[in-house]
């Protein structure tokens, strides 16, 4: 007798559905599940994606580097995975042409290399591969610098090259746009002869992969298992900041929206699964009262849950199947790579979301039930008794906190998502109490379909207050989305104006500002400011010398074995915005002072008074970090990892960087300039910009999509709410039809009463909500702190009219159906 | 009279091991029922012993407020006296935990109510089915179907109880309280809810079921015509019993 009776839940679970019992239950798990799975796999094969095409950048999906030559059992590896591979080695030497020596990074090009992307030639031609044996390919700055053309000679180490063409642009080479230096390129073929590969040899072997997406994970972590001393896996997890930061920003709307579709898809079915309970206490102490145990009662309602579970699994997967695959299909091109699968946990996980929310939510009402009294079939004024508050509330709680903190995958998110609903919850109760107490006193001093609707609202007290908070949450996450979402494509739009910069300008010498910020004015574009860069290596954190091994992290590691970019100044750009210590105020601040970019002094755990030392061109620097900065990737502005005082770094050869918007109808002259300062170098970063600009744009729209989930969870909280008074009002409304009150004053009267709940709900939740996008936005986005008043007063007097109206829809049997019939049912 | 013990009940079941006693069917033992309200003691049984025995046919009766419904759901285990002890089929209540007075219901005893308590989302068919399938039978749906035609409801298997009128709702009701061949089957005010012709009827389908399987009947009343047809008739008046006598 205490098997489950399977074919009984069955059987009521099917009945249950057939009568509408369970629709509002199983549609607000479905949609938690959709959003989760959608909103998760989505966001997985983006985040893959990105990186997928930041590697793309350097020539492959996957790059292995070492100090060493590869051993050839890498290759072999990839051969039996389908993965394509090439082999690049770059190193220093000495180059001369025309009579004249020039230091010059050679770089021999293997095999397919490039797997993915094209040489450009300055003639126009584009190729797949690197020069033809016998011959090299030199870069546009050294062909300048050297006045070389094609068909000159160039001697590197014992031969000598005729040259096949200029190179003009290079697949790999945005990925590090201020290491571009003089390039030569040469057939990996041809290197043995020139005998500059030596045993001992500095140089720099890389091997590139390209291939399926799983293939490459495969060979990713067989890489990461077995790699050598000195050998080191780039995936382009740390590449394309520019683009990393619109994708982030949307891939965290993209989670708080579901994280707050799931919220409320939870107070759905907790309001609905409480309905459920309520009219179902009879039908549980028949049951009991014929002989159920609460064991096969509780088994009962775990089965149809299960039940339940099964039906949305059947139809929210596929859905969501569908919808992430649309929403990559059209990502895709913008991003410039097909996205790769996300991994089965993905899955899993916005699966478990849906199931979390159901038994979380609808259990602790459910579980009541099977506690309801027997004597109830003799006595209907008996209730079940209530449950511990532990498991009425906390396990749905707690569940619901531990679902979204593995939802959100950011404890940012998580608690600001939480702390901004509780707020408004809070925000609520206070202002529905207020509601009601004055209700109350009104009441008391006014007669008709007000007093009618002021009654009915103080008589279910607890009952109303709840629905306001349910209500207001639900329009409060609504409103929150949609400030938030207003906000982050403004800054998009902002962000990315027609003038934004699309050149950068390295390698002017001091000697030259003033002639080239003349050149500017000549041509009228625009001067962004020159910053001073020199290029430092990390050697020292508090005197301890700096070992990469150390660090847990590869991107850790890497950043503590590669040069990068130090700049002075004697004050901060403003959307350098610094999250931490003291302001760069050149006389508050100390002569070591430092400032870091936080997401840097975060990886290499420098923390604000340590002392950092680094190796400037063979000179020591070292100093003391001061504060924090936070820089805004969007700008296409020079940005740096550490600034010193401008005194600090005398003495040091510090290069120029500017960033310029150079416009379409000054290309003509684009040349001219370049001939001017032959030493500099110019990066066109338009394609880089569009691919932003696409990706921004993509990003909006699909934002818009995955508010649609938060917009149809809220309507489930607010029908949920509505619906949780019908049966009573129902009731009363008969036992006042009978005793001959007209049916338009027992509609002017709910009317009046949903709207006045509509509006206190809708102003509270606006306001709150309000708030707490302007501090969710400063938290998450970085967008400054506003409050939206004309969207706030719009929302509460929208959310009256549809509380109002919706109410009314809900409640419409009151005065359709004869009081007889409502009577009798009741 | 043997008692019918589903199949699948335990081994160790304690309504197994029923007592010869004998004919004892229900017998209350200084039965006393206080509510609590505020700091107000409401005395709604005060010391009722009787006994019923089994086939027997009892009417308890008495005014608005008496304690009868308290009463009966006492004598059913569905509540719990304040003093005292009821001993239905052998069995003494209050050794019994929850479940184990949900298994004695489910093996030995029905209900029909004035209200009907059908479950309106399950058809008349399902409903009956209901007893047997909590007690495990694979021949719930036949034998469901068996006490329908029996009370004359055949061809309303699929109805759910919103299509059926009163009468045929409480027809369906009485078809599930015998389903499980209860040895007790209590009923409170079955005809309280129709009409005089319908109530008639349905207590004639009453008594002629309860003739037929020798099944102990005690049913809650205010109707005097109903109460005659009883066997006996037990008379509360302020809780307390006042008078055990025969109306037969």
């Amino acid at each position: 007798m205490n098997a489950p009776n399977w074919s009984l839940a069955w059987r009521l679970l099917r009945r249950e559905q057939r009568s509408g019992e369970l629709t509002l239950v199983t549609l607000a798990v479905g949609l938690a599940m959709l959003a989760a799975t959608a909103v998760g796999v989505l966001t997985a094969r983006v985040e893959l994606g990105m990186n997928m095409a930041a590697a793309r950048m350097q020539g492959g999906d996957l790059v292995l580097r070492a100090d060493q030559p590869i051993p050839p059992d890498w290759s072999q590896r990839a051969d039996q995975l389908g993965v394509a591979h090439a082999e690049t080695i770059a190193f220093a030497s000495m180059l001369r042409a025309n009579g004249q020596f020039k230091l010059v990074e050679v770089k021999g090009l293997g095999k397919n290399f490039p797997l993915v992307g094209r040489y450009q030639l300055d003639d126009g031609s584009e190729h797949s591969a690197g020069p033809p044996e016998g011959q090299v390919w030199v870069g546009a700055r050294l062909a300048r610098a050297l006045q070389l053309g094609a068909g000159d000679a160039v001697d590197l180490g014992q031969t000598s090259f005729p040259i096949a063409g200029i190179v003009a642009a290079e697949p790999d080479a945005i990925i590090d746009y201020v290491a571009a230096t003089d390039r030569v390129f040469i057939n990996v073929a041809d290197l043995p002869q020139t005998g500059l590969i030596q045993e001992g040899t500095r140089a720099s072997w890389r091997l590139v992969f390209t291939g399926q997406a799983r293939a490459i994970a495969n060979l990713k972590s067989e890489l990461e298992a077995g790699m050598q001393r000195g050998q080191r896996l780039e995936d382009g997890s740390e590449a394309r900041p520019e683009l990393r930061q619109a994708l982030d920003r949307a891939g965290r709307f993209f989670r708080l929206a579901a994280v707050l579709a799931s919220v409320l898809a939870g107070i759905a079915v907790a309001l609905a699964a409480r309905r459920h309970a309520e009219r179902h206490l009879d039908a549980y102490a028949v049951l009991r009262c014929v002989g159920a145990r609460q064991g096969q009662l509780l088994s009962l309602t775990l089965l149809q849950l299960g039940g339940v579970v099964v039906q949305t699994l059947l139809v929210a997967m596929p859905l969501a199947w569908l919808l992430q695959a649309a929403a990559a299909w059209f990502m895709s091109p913008g991003l410039g790579v097909t996205l790769p699968a996300a991994p089965l946990s993905t899955w899993v996980g916005g699966a478990m979301t849906g199931i979390v929310v159901l038994y979380a939510f609808a259990l602790p009402p459910l579980l009541r039930l099977a506690r309801v009294p027997t004597l109830r079939v003799l006595r209907r004024e008996l209730s079940a008794p209530p449950l511990a508050w532990w498991l009425n509330g906390g396990i749905g709680v707690a569940a619901a906190i531990g679902l979204l903190a593995w939802q959100a995958a950011d404890l940012t998110l998580l608690v600001s998502a939480l702390g901004a609903l509780a707020a408004i919850a809070l925000a609520l109760t206070v202002l529905g109490a207020l509601l009601l107490t004055l209700g109350s006193w009104w009441a008391r001093r006014t007669g008709g379909t007000l007093r009618i609707a002021l009654g009915g609202m103080r008589r279910r007290r607890w009952a109303t207050l709840g629905q306001i908070v349910a209500l207001g949450l639900g329009l409060a996450a609504l409103a929150l989305l949609v400030m938030l979402r207003t906000q982050l494509i403004d800054r998009w739009q902002d962000q990315l104006p027609d003038d934004v910069p699309n050149r950068f300008v390295i390698g002017l010498q001091d000697e030259q500002r003033a002639d080239f910020e003349t050149a500017l004015a000549e041509l009228g574009v625009t001067n962004r400011g020159l910053y001073p860069m020199v290029r430092g290596r990390f050697t020292s954190l508090n005197g301890e010398p700096v070992n990469s091994a150390n660090y847990e992290t590869r991107r850790a590691r890497r950043l503590a074995e590669r040069e990068f970019n130090l700049s002075f100044a004697s004050e901060l750009r403003e959307d350098n915005r610094i999250v931490a210590g003291p302001a760069w105020d050149l006389d508050q601040i100390p002569a070591d002072a430092l400032s870091v970019e936080r997401g840097l002094a975060e990886r290499l755990g420098w923390k604000i008074g340590d002392k950092v030392s680094f190796d400037v061109g063979g000179l020591p620097l070292e100093g003391t970090v001061v504060n924090l900065r936070e820089l805004d990737w969007e700008s296409f502005l020079p940005n740096f990892f550490v600034i010193a005082r401008p005194e600090a770094m005398s003495g040091m050869s510090a290069s120029w960087i500017t960033s310029l918007h150079y416009p379409e109808s000054l290309a003509a002259q684009e040349a001219q300039l370049i001939e001017r300062f032959p030493n500099m170098t110019v990066i066109d970063v338009d394609a880089l910009i569009a691919q932003v600009r696409r990706t921004a744009d993509q990003a909006a729209l699909a934002i818009q999509a995955v508010f649609l989930f938060t917009v149809a969870a809220g309507l489930m909280v607010l029908l949920a709410a509505i619906r949780a008074t019908t049966d009573e009002r129902l009731r009363e409304g008969a036992i006042l039809r009978a005793l001959g009150s007209a049916s338009r004053q027992l509609t002017l009267s709910r009317a009046a009463e949903f709207g006045l709940m509509g509006a206190v709900a809708g102003a509270a939740a606006a306001l709150a909500a309000s708030f707490a996008t302007g501090w969710l936005g400063e938290q998450l986005f970085e967008l400054p702190f506003t409050v939206d008043w004309t969207t706030t007063a719009i929302l509460a007097a929208l959310s009256a009219a549809c509380v109002a109206g919706l109410g009314l829809h809900a409640t419409r049997k009151v005065v359709r159906v004869s009081p007889l019939r409502v009577l009798r049912e009741s | 009279m043997s008692v019918a013990v589903a199949p699948s009940m335990p081994a160790t079941s304690p309504i197994e091991a029923e007592s010869d006693a004998g004919a004892i069917a229900v017998a209350a033992t200084d039965l006393s029922r206080t509510v609590h309200l505020g700091d107000h003691a409401l005395q709604i049984l005060d010391g009722v012993s009787f006994e019923i025995r089994r086939g027997e046919s009892v009417a308890i009766v008495g005014a608005s407020g008496s304690g009868k419904s308290t009463l009966l759901g006492l004598l059913a285990g569905l509540d719990r006296p304040t003093r005292g002890d009821v001993e239905l089929a052998g069995q003494k209540l209050s050794t019994l935990d929850e479940d184990g007075l949900a298994a004695l219901r489910a093996a030995q005893v029905g209900f029909v109510f004035q209200a009907f308590q059908l479950l309106t989302g399950m058809t008349a068919l399902e409903n009956v089915m209901l007893p047997l399938e909590l007690l495990g039978r694979r021949d719930a749906e036949a034998e469901a179907r068996k006490w329908l035609q029996r009370v004359g409801l055949g061809e309303r298997l699929d109805h759910s109880p919103r299509q059926l009128s009163g009468g045929e709702q409480q027809r369906v009701a009485i078809a599930r309280a015998f389903v499980t061949r209860p040895a007790v089957l209590f009923a409170d005010e079955p005809t309280g809810n129709l009409d005089t012709a319908t109530g008639k009827q349905i207590a004639d389908l009453l008594f002629e079921l309860n003739a037929g399987g020798a099944t102990t009947l005690v049913l809650v009343t205010h109707d005097a015509t109903l109460a005659q047809r009883c066997q006996r008739t037990l008379t509360l008046a302020a809780g307390r019993l006042v008078d055990t006598g025969s109306s037969a």
